[in-house]
Parts: structure tokens; sequence; C-alpha cells
């Protein structure tokens, strides 16, 4: 069977920034007028008065120091605190919607570093935590304006949505139904939040990766990374959880109650994934007789930074180095399904050939899902 | 290398409610006479359009659909509402488990038994549809979890060829060796996105769900399988056939009741701008392999309409078509998206003698055309 080697990694980062601070600033207010608002059921004990926040809680339990959103106007209105469609958001028949045009510039980036044009991509998947609308499929939309070849697909799959992109790639070329694969995940969970909820307002950011996937004898590039394994595997769990969708306007009370927003019991979380995200990893190496110091570095999914610390250091069996496990929480936020790969992205130029690491992500699905490349 | 991929196994799941031409069409009637006399002075003052009234002549003419399947029918034909309320199979709390992924779960036990096999031999689940009704988790995951599925599940969209495509993505994994036992499972419902006010696209819809088990040839039990011999898949954009519903609605949240958050089709266009690539795809897919329609016991074409169907049919023949070279389901289920091709092979597979071949087609919304060479083992 053909080798499948990564030759390009794009970005795209919405110009909308958020600070800690800013964030809080607006939740505070939020918790000041409602807690006035409700002070006689607060006095008598009926209501629990809410909390305020600071800067410094997120930091502490996100490693999170700011975050890029489509939109901030909609999400700062004390009146809304939700995501407001920008203007233009839908696109029409020249310009396209909201998430096909951050999907576009990540690509067009890819397929630069690639040294490909866009005619040269036979299949296009399109993988996102979720999608803003249900068809046309955003991923033809993208096909259209870039002007790939072939044919085009949507796919969702929480915060393993770029792996299993690439993963679906890297088996259409394996399996000769694709040459050369062009993976865009656009990420706009903010859209999803609620941000006058403490636990939860501060996680999310938008962005949007791209990857070019293609036969290694056909690649041309001069940044190539062969894929030399990849395993996913997923175990259902409620507790990281988003209620909205189609369904959503036949439930007639449903529309704006707090429970139908993005919830999440991270303890749980934290407890019950980490474990199977170490013996994922574990195995993987086994099957294929490598140890964990054959990686150089380890690109993992950006959920906050105790997770990820929390994983480096159960593999490596000590401390891990900034180099090791990089992190871009700090910038972004968690970005869904991204990840892993703006990680990828971001912190691999140092690498020489020959040189091994593990784009590996994980979270709502439960998902796992790794590739394990090689710098060539 | 490793021998073909086969469709070991299918199942469907028919939703419990049916509605025929006429329920849909009094309902419609007693709701448009209601609005036009509640309109009657912006109708009259040129300020609205006063609508049409329908009937179940217009809507068989149109689609050859005289019924169809729904999750919950008495919310489309309630004059006032028109629109489903929540099924009996939604979950109970905000924590249950869909609709759609019981709906799944149906259509995949009876795949499973076809295919002589349990969810805990699948590594691989996929759950492809035009429409999710969650996001996260993924359904396909809870779906992999009550049947007991090991390896990995994820969610896909590729509207009227979600069943090919994930078809297609299935048969990636079984090559590329990174699945051994798939299950993909079609479970549209799609009828929540319907404006059954609208005259021109209210009875269009039905909800089913198809399921298909892969697995390799030489790895199988099922005594009625068929091996894909080839396929080919093409997508070109186009907003002709849209649905505006997905995250966006919650940006939009006033709008969550607006018309143009529902289905929206372009029938005319759609007709005259995709049947010819469905076509072209199918003959130039012929050409690649070497065979002609003559070498074809019969076409498993998507289900939108008869005149769709019938046209692209004849024009691949050069003949009229009957029930044998292309049956036509519409007529009890209507178009059911994604499932309609493969809910069309499994009813109408099993006079298919060793050797014999046929072709399975999507085609649709987005635009996509799936297409796939089967042979009976």
């Amino acid at each position: 069977m053909v080798d499948v080697v990564i030759s390009g990694t794009g970005l795209f980062v919405p110009p909308n920034k958020i600070t800690n601070e800013e964030l809080v600033a607006a939740f505070n207010e939020h918790v000041d007028q409602y807690n006035a608002e409700n002070k006689a059921d607060i006095d008598a004990g009926l209501t629990a008065p809410k909390q305020h926040s600071s800067a410094a809680f997120i930091e502490k339990a996100s490693g999170i120091k700011s975050r890029h959103l489509v939109d901030v106007e909609g999400v700062m209105d004390l009146n809304r605190m939700m995501s407001k469609m920008p203007e233009g958001g839908h696109g029409d028949t020249e310009n396209p919607c909201l998430q096909a045009h951050m999907g576009i510039e990540a690509g067009k980036m890819a397929l630069k570093q690639a040294g490909l044009e866009a005619d040269d991509i036979d299949y296009l998947v399109c993988s996102s935590a979720v999608m803003q609308r249900a068809f046309p499929a955003i991923g033809i939309e993208v096909q259209h304006h870039l002007g790939t070849k072939g044919s085009a697909l949507d796919m969702v799959m929480g915060c393993s949505s770029a792996t299993y992109g690439m993963v679906t790639g890297y088996n259409a070329i394996k399996a000769g139904l694709a040459n050369r694969v062009l993976m865009v995940n656009p990420e706009i969970f903010s859209t999803m939040i609620n941000f006058r909820d403490r636990d939860s307002h501060f996680i999310f950011g938008d962005i949007a990766t791209a990857v070019v996937l293609e036969r290694a004898d056909m690649a041309k590039g001069n940044d190539l990374w062969k894929i030399t394994d990849t395993k996913a595997e997923t175990r259902y769990s409620n507790n990281i959880r988003s209620q909205y969708g189609p369904m959503t306007r036949l439930d007639d009370d449903s529309m704006l109650r707090d429970d139908m927003f993005f919830v999440q019991e991270g303890r749980k979380v934290f407890k019950e994934l980490l474990p199977i995200v170490t013996n994922f990893i574990t195995e993987q190496l086994d099957d294929l007789n490598m140890q964990v110091g054959d990686l150089s570095r380890m690109w993992l999914h950006q959920a906050n930074i105790n997770m990820n610390m929390y994983a480096a250091k159960k593999l490596l069996g000590r401390e891990p180095t900034f180099e090791e496990a990089p992190t871009v929480l700090g910038d972004y936020g968690n970005t869904a399904g991204a990840g892993s790969v703006v990680a990828f992205h971001e912190h691999r130029d140092d690498l020489k050939a020959g040189e091994k690491g593990i784009i590996c992500s994980f979270g709502a699905g439960y998902s796992v899902g790794s590739l394990i490349v090689e710098k060539l | 290398m490793m021998g073909g991929v086969i469709l070991s196994g299918t199942g469907v799941f028919t939703p419990p409610d049916v509605v025929t031409n006429e329920m849909l069409v009094d309902s419609y009637n007693e709701h448009t006479e209601n609005w036009n006399k509640e309109h009657a002075a912006a109708i009259e003052a040129g300020e609205l359009v006063k609508r049409e009234l329908s009937t179940t002549a217009f809507i068989e003419k149109a689609s050859g659909i005289k019924a169809r399947y729904m999750m919950e029918g008495r919310g489309p034909t309630e004059p006032g509402r028109m629109y489903p309320y929540l099924s009996k199979m939604a979950p109970e709390t905000n924590m249950g488990t869909p609709a759609q992924v019981k709906m799944a779960y149906e259509a995949a036990m009876g795949a499973l038994e076809e295919a002589g096999l349990t969810g805990a031999d699948i590594d691989m689940v996929i759950i492809s549809a035009s429409v999710w009704e969650r996001f996260v988790p993924s359904m396909a995951t809870e779906l992999q979890q009550m049947l007991g599925a090991k390896g990995f599940a994820f969610d896909m969209s590729m509207a009227c060829s979600s069943a090919t495509f994930g078809m297609s993505t299935a048969t990636d994994a079984i090559k590329s060796g990174m699945a051994n036992k798939a299950l993909v499972v079609t479970a549209e419902y799609l009828t929540p996105l319907m404006n059954y006010e609208e005259r021109d696209g209210h009875f269009i819809f039905g909800d089913a769900a198809v399921a298909m088990v892969l697995e390799r040839e030489g790895e199988t039990a099922s005594t009625t399988a068929f091996r894909i011999n080839s396929r080919q898949l093409k997508t070109e954009f186009s907003t002709n056939i849209q649905a505006g519903f997905g995250s966006r609605v919650l940006i939009e949240r006033e709008k969550i009741g607006d018309p143009s958050q529902r289905f929206v089709q372009h029938g005319r266009t759609v007709f005259r701008e995709l049947l010819p690539m469905v076509i072209d795809l199918v003959r130039e897919h012929l050409d690649e392999i070497g065979k002609t329609v003559e070498d074809f016991k019969r076409f498993w074409l998507h289900q939108a309409n008869i005149n769709m169907n019938v046209f692209a049919t004849k024009k691949l023949l050069g003949r009229d078509p009957n029930q044998e070279d292309a049956p036509i389901i519409l007529d009890e289920f209507a178009n059911t998206a994604g499932a309609g091709c493969m809910l069309a092979f499994h009813m109408h597979k099993a006079d298919f003698a060793r050797g014999d071949l046929g072709m399975i087609c999507s085609f649709g919304a987005s635009y996509s055309i799936g297409c796939f060479v089967v042979e009976r083992l």
C-alpha cells in the first residue's frame, strides 16, 4: 500500500481577541445585575447568589489567558451573552459562509506550504465539533471556493474532529480513492456556549486548521511528515454534552434553557478520560515496538493545562518540558477539535529528519485519535 | 491485497406514523384558508400574496409520493401548528438517547442479523445522515455503546448522499486496515426541518433509517452479500437545496421559527443542473470499468421524485424503465434523503443470483453524487 505524508498545515485565527480580564469584567457585571434583580429571593434563601469570577481563577483552572472568537459583540452584550451572527455570516452565492470562510483561509495556507494548487486536491474532508448548517455541506462550499476536485464531505467528532478527519483522509489515500486530501477543521464552538456560566464561559476559542495529506510518492513539499500509524477509539459518555440540534424547535420550552448549552462534568472527565488516553497511547506504542522515549514530541489535545500536563507526565514518568508536550492554550483557549493540530502547526520546525512525534486528540464522545508521524 | 470489501447485511427502521397525502392536504388547506382569512386585509392591499390550496393529485403527479412515515405525524397535520411534536422516541431527559440514535439502533439490528454478526464484532460505527440531532457527544459513539461495538465511531453528513458517502468512508477504513467490520447507519429524521405551510415542499420528505454492514470478502458469514466492485464520488457546490438549520440558530435565536431556517429547494433548477451531472458520472464510471448498462440487472437510485428517477433511468437505459430495472419506493416512503437508494436496495435485492451486477447511485443536495457497482456473491 502507498505511504501517506502530511505535506502542509494551515491556520486561520479569527480577528476578535478577548482576554480573561475582558471576559471576567462582563461576567462580573452580569453577576451583579443578576444578584440585584434577584435580591429578594436571595435574601429569603430561595435562590443562590451567583459568584464573581477572576482572571486568576481562569488561568489556574485552565492555563488560558485569551482566546479568539468569531463574535465578541454578542458575547460582551449583557442583555445577550451569546454569540451574535457576524455580518455576512450566512454567505451568499459569491461569498462563503462564516465557517467555510475559516476553512478556506486555513486551507490556502496548508496548500501553499505543501507547494500545491487547489486543483491538485481530489478529496476534501471538513471536520468540526459543530456545523453551522445542515446542507449544502460546508465542505463542498470550501471545495467550491478553493477549486479542489473530486468530492468533499462533512463530519463531526467533538474534540477529535481534526484527527478523525485526517484519519478519514489517510484511509481514502491508502484505499486508492484519493491521491491528495485537504482536511479542513473550522471550529466555531464558542457559538454553543452560555457566557453567563462561570464554569464554561472561558473555555473555548474559535480557530480553523487545515492539513494536506498525500501519497508520499507524489509529494513536492519540503516539510514532509510520514504517517507511520493511526489509531482511533471511542467510548460513549454524557459528561461532555451539548443539546442543541434540529429537534430543539420541537421542544417548546427548551430554547434558552441553561442545560441546552454546552455542559461538562470536568472532574469526571479528568478521572475517566485520562486513563483511557494514556492506555491508548501506551498500547499503540507497544504494538509498534516503540517506547515513549522514541517520541521527540507529543502534540496533544489542548483541553486545559492540568489535563495536558497530567497526560504527558503519566506517559513520560516525569514532568514534561515545554518542548516535549507544547501547549497553545494561553493564546487560543480550548479550540475543540483543532488543539492538537494547532500545536503541531506551531511547534514542529525544530525537529530533524528521522525524529518522530504523536498527534493525539481526546475529549467529547469520549474519543481518542492519534497519528504517529516521522519527519522525512 | 486483502480481497474486496463487501456489503454483508442491510436493515431498515420504519417510523411509527403513516401520513398520507390526504391527511397532509386536508390540514394544509384548512391552515391555509385560515391564514388567508387572517391576512385578508394585507392580501387585498397587495402586501401579502394569497396562498394557494393544494390537492393530492398535484402531489402525486409532482412526486410519485402517496404517503410517508414520520417520527411524529400529528404536529405537521394540525392546522395552527404545522410542525412536528417531539416523537415518542425522543429522549425523556436532556441526557437521554436521541430519537435518531434509537432509529439507527433498530436498523442496525436488522443489518447485523443478516450479516450473521453481533454488535461486538463491529469495530467502526458511522452515523451518516443529512442532519444531526445532537453534535456532542457524537451520536455514533452512543450507538457503538448500545451495540457493544468496539473500535471507534463518528458522525458524518452528506445530505442525499449520506448513505453512499458513509459506505465509501467505511470502505476506505477497511481497505487501509484501520477497521475490519464497519456499521454505517443513515438515520434520516428530516421532518422537523420541513416547512409544512409551504405548498411546494411540505409533502417531499419522510423519515426512515437504513443500516449497512461492511466487511472483507472471505471473512463473512453472510450468504446474501454483495461485493463493492468499484465506486465513484463527486460533489459540486450548489445552494439550490438548503437547510439552514445548524449551530447558526444558536446565534440567531429570534429566527428559530423563521421559514428561511427550514428546508428550501429550487426544484426545477436542481432537475436541470443535477441530472446531467448524474448521467455523465454514471457513463464515465461505466467506461472506466468497461461495462455497459446492459451488464446491470438493476439500478437502485436515490429516491427524490418519480420524474427525476424516471428521467435518469430512461436516459441511461435508452428506454422506459420498469420496477425491475429501477425500483421506486417513493409511493410508500417519500423522499428519505440519504437513505433512499439503500432503502430501495434493501427492499429489492432478494432476487439477485451469484454474479448479478447492480448499481447504487445517490444524488442530491450540496450537490453530491455517490455511485457504487455491486456484485452478488
